[in-house]
């Protein structure tokens, strides 16, 4: 039987002043996939609402793809997760949230 | 950056537009450690000219590559000014790195790669009020007076989901390449030759669109660092991490230190010569290095602590494992046609970096990307500026026209009950039909079949092709908006491979195996053929 990784997403866009929520994403897969895999998986393949940073620098110095693992804030580029298991997902950043897992970063001047 | 820099010197207000967090997106963070430029004695600026003159297949155009050498030591130092910092020796000066095609050792290795450049020239632009950096705003189209002349761009701020507009004088590209457009790169989601496309609507003339360069050595198994760069010029450089490439029956193959060009063929070959590894490629191998296991992981430390690092935590210990690597597209040398003073074909508008087109001719040698985007930065600043300052403030009714085209445009591609399809299925079709018919190996048959089937998807899925997009950070509506660029840039890139009926640095026709005697650019212009035009000349070099 194939195992699944279970992650529940917290889901706000702050424009429409509406509450956050979470929901739940199941990926079926036999090996480990990094954050950043799996919310390409669930973007491309099953939910096109959720907004997430796609880039990855490859080298795990630019910290665009950090988001909280169970309270945790990780670089999605390079944090695996397992299969069997549930985590729960939220923005890195909740201060600056734009949406979903989606945050601003300290910019020159703004 | 660095043209914002240059152009609020002179006195200008500079707007800085980018798509994703700046110095955390796009295509400089991801650079590697090298910048190109004399720093030896015995190297000379004639040397780097002609080097890069040969390295790049006698494409570049000289007037280009003669401020290249000419500025790049000059820029070099006002990096180091923003506090970027270059590897030194013990005694103070530069420790340089050798890599192929280099006469000398002429690499300056900066600390934290494009990254830590890019922290730099943060830093400076805090320092000038008259810079105001928008992070996260997606540039929909450029605004043209009724002569051509910018007047401004309309734009989706994707913080709060909105159309805005914006007024300018003057319009600098600075976007990046267009690696993107295939299945297989290892460059930023975000290149998607966005500027490339604008100004071929503004009227520019693009040049030399099919010359891809492939960095032979991006891991491509497992899955979870798929896409990563280890530099194969430190891995099978005796003196530095001495270990070698092997097929996929453990044989090696490759000798000496080649260019890209010619790693990225020797790889090919034994790939389609049913020579290749499991998931079709072949293995970079640290295992049987000629040294020490403190040596090399002391080297490893010095030259690709990154990566090393990083790998290593992913579970892949390169002094360990070998790794399955294979030709990735890496970095666009084609793009809009530039002068010496970053000035594009359109009055008004700029170019300069990688979305630039006629610098490294048909391959590009190590250290002169990061290089290019400091000397020619700088020159698209001051340009700019002498442009912006003899003219008025724009008039805001082509900026009327233009919001309402932009709003009708959003509105089309927003979300649809029923719609057929969503931009990522678009994109990866998009991608695929651009590896199998314009990858590693070309020629006529398929291009042509290629750009039978883009035109199909011009013309059948873009119009049926819709997104989620409301409130703050619609992705789908960004992803839509990039598609849309990336499907007629495809054609562009298409029709520029059928026309160069050669075989020249990266470019690989099947069916043309030679060069001509005589590098010349292919040249496309809006309602124009494809054309050929003479590679600019000016006899300087050892």
């Amino acid at each position: 039987m194939k195992k699944t990784i279970r992650v529940a997403i917290r889901r706000q866009d702050p424009t429409t002043g509406e509450a956050p929520c979470y929901k739940t994403y199941e990926i079926e897969t036999e090996r480990r996939m990094t954050v950043l895999e799996i919310l390409e998986e669930i973007y491309c393949q099953w939910d096109s609402t959720l907004a997430h940073r796609r880039y990855r620098c490859g080298r795990r110095i630019c910290r665009s793809c950090e988001v909280r693992v169970e309270g945790q804030v990780v670089k999605g580029c390079a944090t695996l997760l397992s299969p069997g298991k549930s985590y729960l997902l939220e923005p890195a950043r909740p201060g600056s949230l734009i949406r979903d897992l989606v945050c601003a970063f300290d910019s020159p001047r703004e | 950056m660095r043209a914002a820099i240059e152009a609020a010197r002179e006195g200008c207000r500079v707007v800085v537009m980018n798509k994703g967090p700046i110095g955390r997106s796009g295509t400089t963070p991801m650079a590697m450690e090298s910048f190109q430029s004399v720093c030896i004695p015995g190297d000379s600026e004639d040397l780097h000219f002609q080097d890069t003159v040969e390295g790049g297949r006698y494409l570049g155009d000289e007037n280009l590559i003669a401020v290249l050498v000419r500025e790049a030591g000059q820029r070099a130092k006002d990096l180091e000014s923003y506090g970027v910092h270059f590897k030194r020796k013990e005694d103070g000066t530069f420790d340089p790195m050798h890599h192929p095609g280099q006469t000398l050792p002429r690499t300056l290795f900066i600390q934290g790669g494009g990254f830590g450049m890019m922290a730099g020239l943060i830093r400076e632009v805090r320092k000038h009020p008259a810079i105001h950096p928008l992070s996260d705003v997606f540039t929909i189209s450029l605004i043209q007076d009724r002569e051509g002349v910018p007047c401004g761009a309309t734009f989706l701020d994707l913080k709060d989901g909105r159309l805005k507009t914006i007024q300018s004088q003057a319009v600098i590209l600075a976007t990046g390449g267009y690696e993107e457009l295939w299945s297989f790169n290892d460059a930023s989601v975000t290149a998607c030759g966005d500027g490339i496309f604008l100004a071929w609507e503004a009227g520019a003339e693009l040049i030399d669109l099919e010359m891809l360069q492939f960095y032979p050595t991006i891991v491509i198994h497992p899955p979870a660092i798929r896409g990563t760069l280890f530099q194969y010029e430190l891995i099978v450089d005796p003196e530095v991490l001495g270990g070698r490439l092997l097929n996929g029956k453990g044989d090696p193959f490759l000798e000496g230190i080649p260019l890209r060009d010619a790693v990225t063929k020797a790889i090919w070959k034994e790939i389609q010569a049913g020579r290749g590894t499991e998931h079709g490629g072949v293995f970079i191998d640290l295992t049987h290095s000629s040294k020490t296991r403190p040596d090399l992981t002391e080297a490893l430390e010095k030259w690709q602590p990154n990566q090393f690092h990083y790998l290593k935590d992913m579970g892949f210990d390169l002094r360990d494992v070998r790794i399955e690597v294979a030709p990735h597209g890496h970095f666009t040398m084609g793009g809009i046609a530039v002068d010496e003073w970053s000035r594009t074909t359109v009055p008004g508008f700029f170019a300069a970096g990688e979305v630039a087109g006629n610098l490294h001719g048909a391959n590009r040698i190590s250290g002169n990307a990061l290089a290019e985007t400091q000397v020619f930065g700088a020159k698209a600043g001051s340009s700019a500026a002498a442009f912006a300052k003899g003219r008025g403030i724009p008039g805001t009714k082509e900026l009327l026209l233009e919001m309402k085209r932009a709003e009708t445009l959003l509105d089309r591609l927003g979300r649809r009950p029923g719609r057929l399809f969503r931009p990522s299925q678009v994109r990866k079709r998009m991608q695929e039909i651009m590896w199998r018919r314009c990858g590693v190996e070309r020629e006529a048959e398929g291009l042509r079949r290629g750009m039978a089937e883009m035109a199909i998807i011009e013309k059948e899925d873009l119009p049926a092709m819709s997104a989620a997009g409301s409130g703050a950070y619609p992705q789908e509506l960004l992803d839509a908006l990039e598609v849309r660029m990336m499907v007629p840039l495809c054609r562009l890139v298409l029709q520029s491979a059928l026309f160069r009926e050669e075989s020249r640095g990266h470019h690989m026709r099947a069916d043309y195996p030679l060069s001509h005697s005589t590098a010349k650019h292919v040249v496309l212009a809006r309602g124009k053929e494809p054309w050929a035009r003479e590679v600019k000349r000016v006899g300087r070099g050892r």
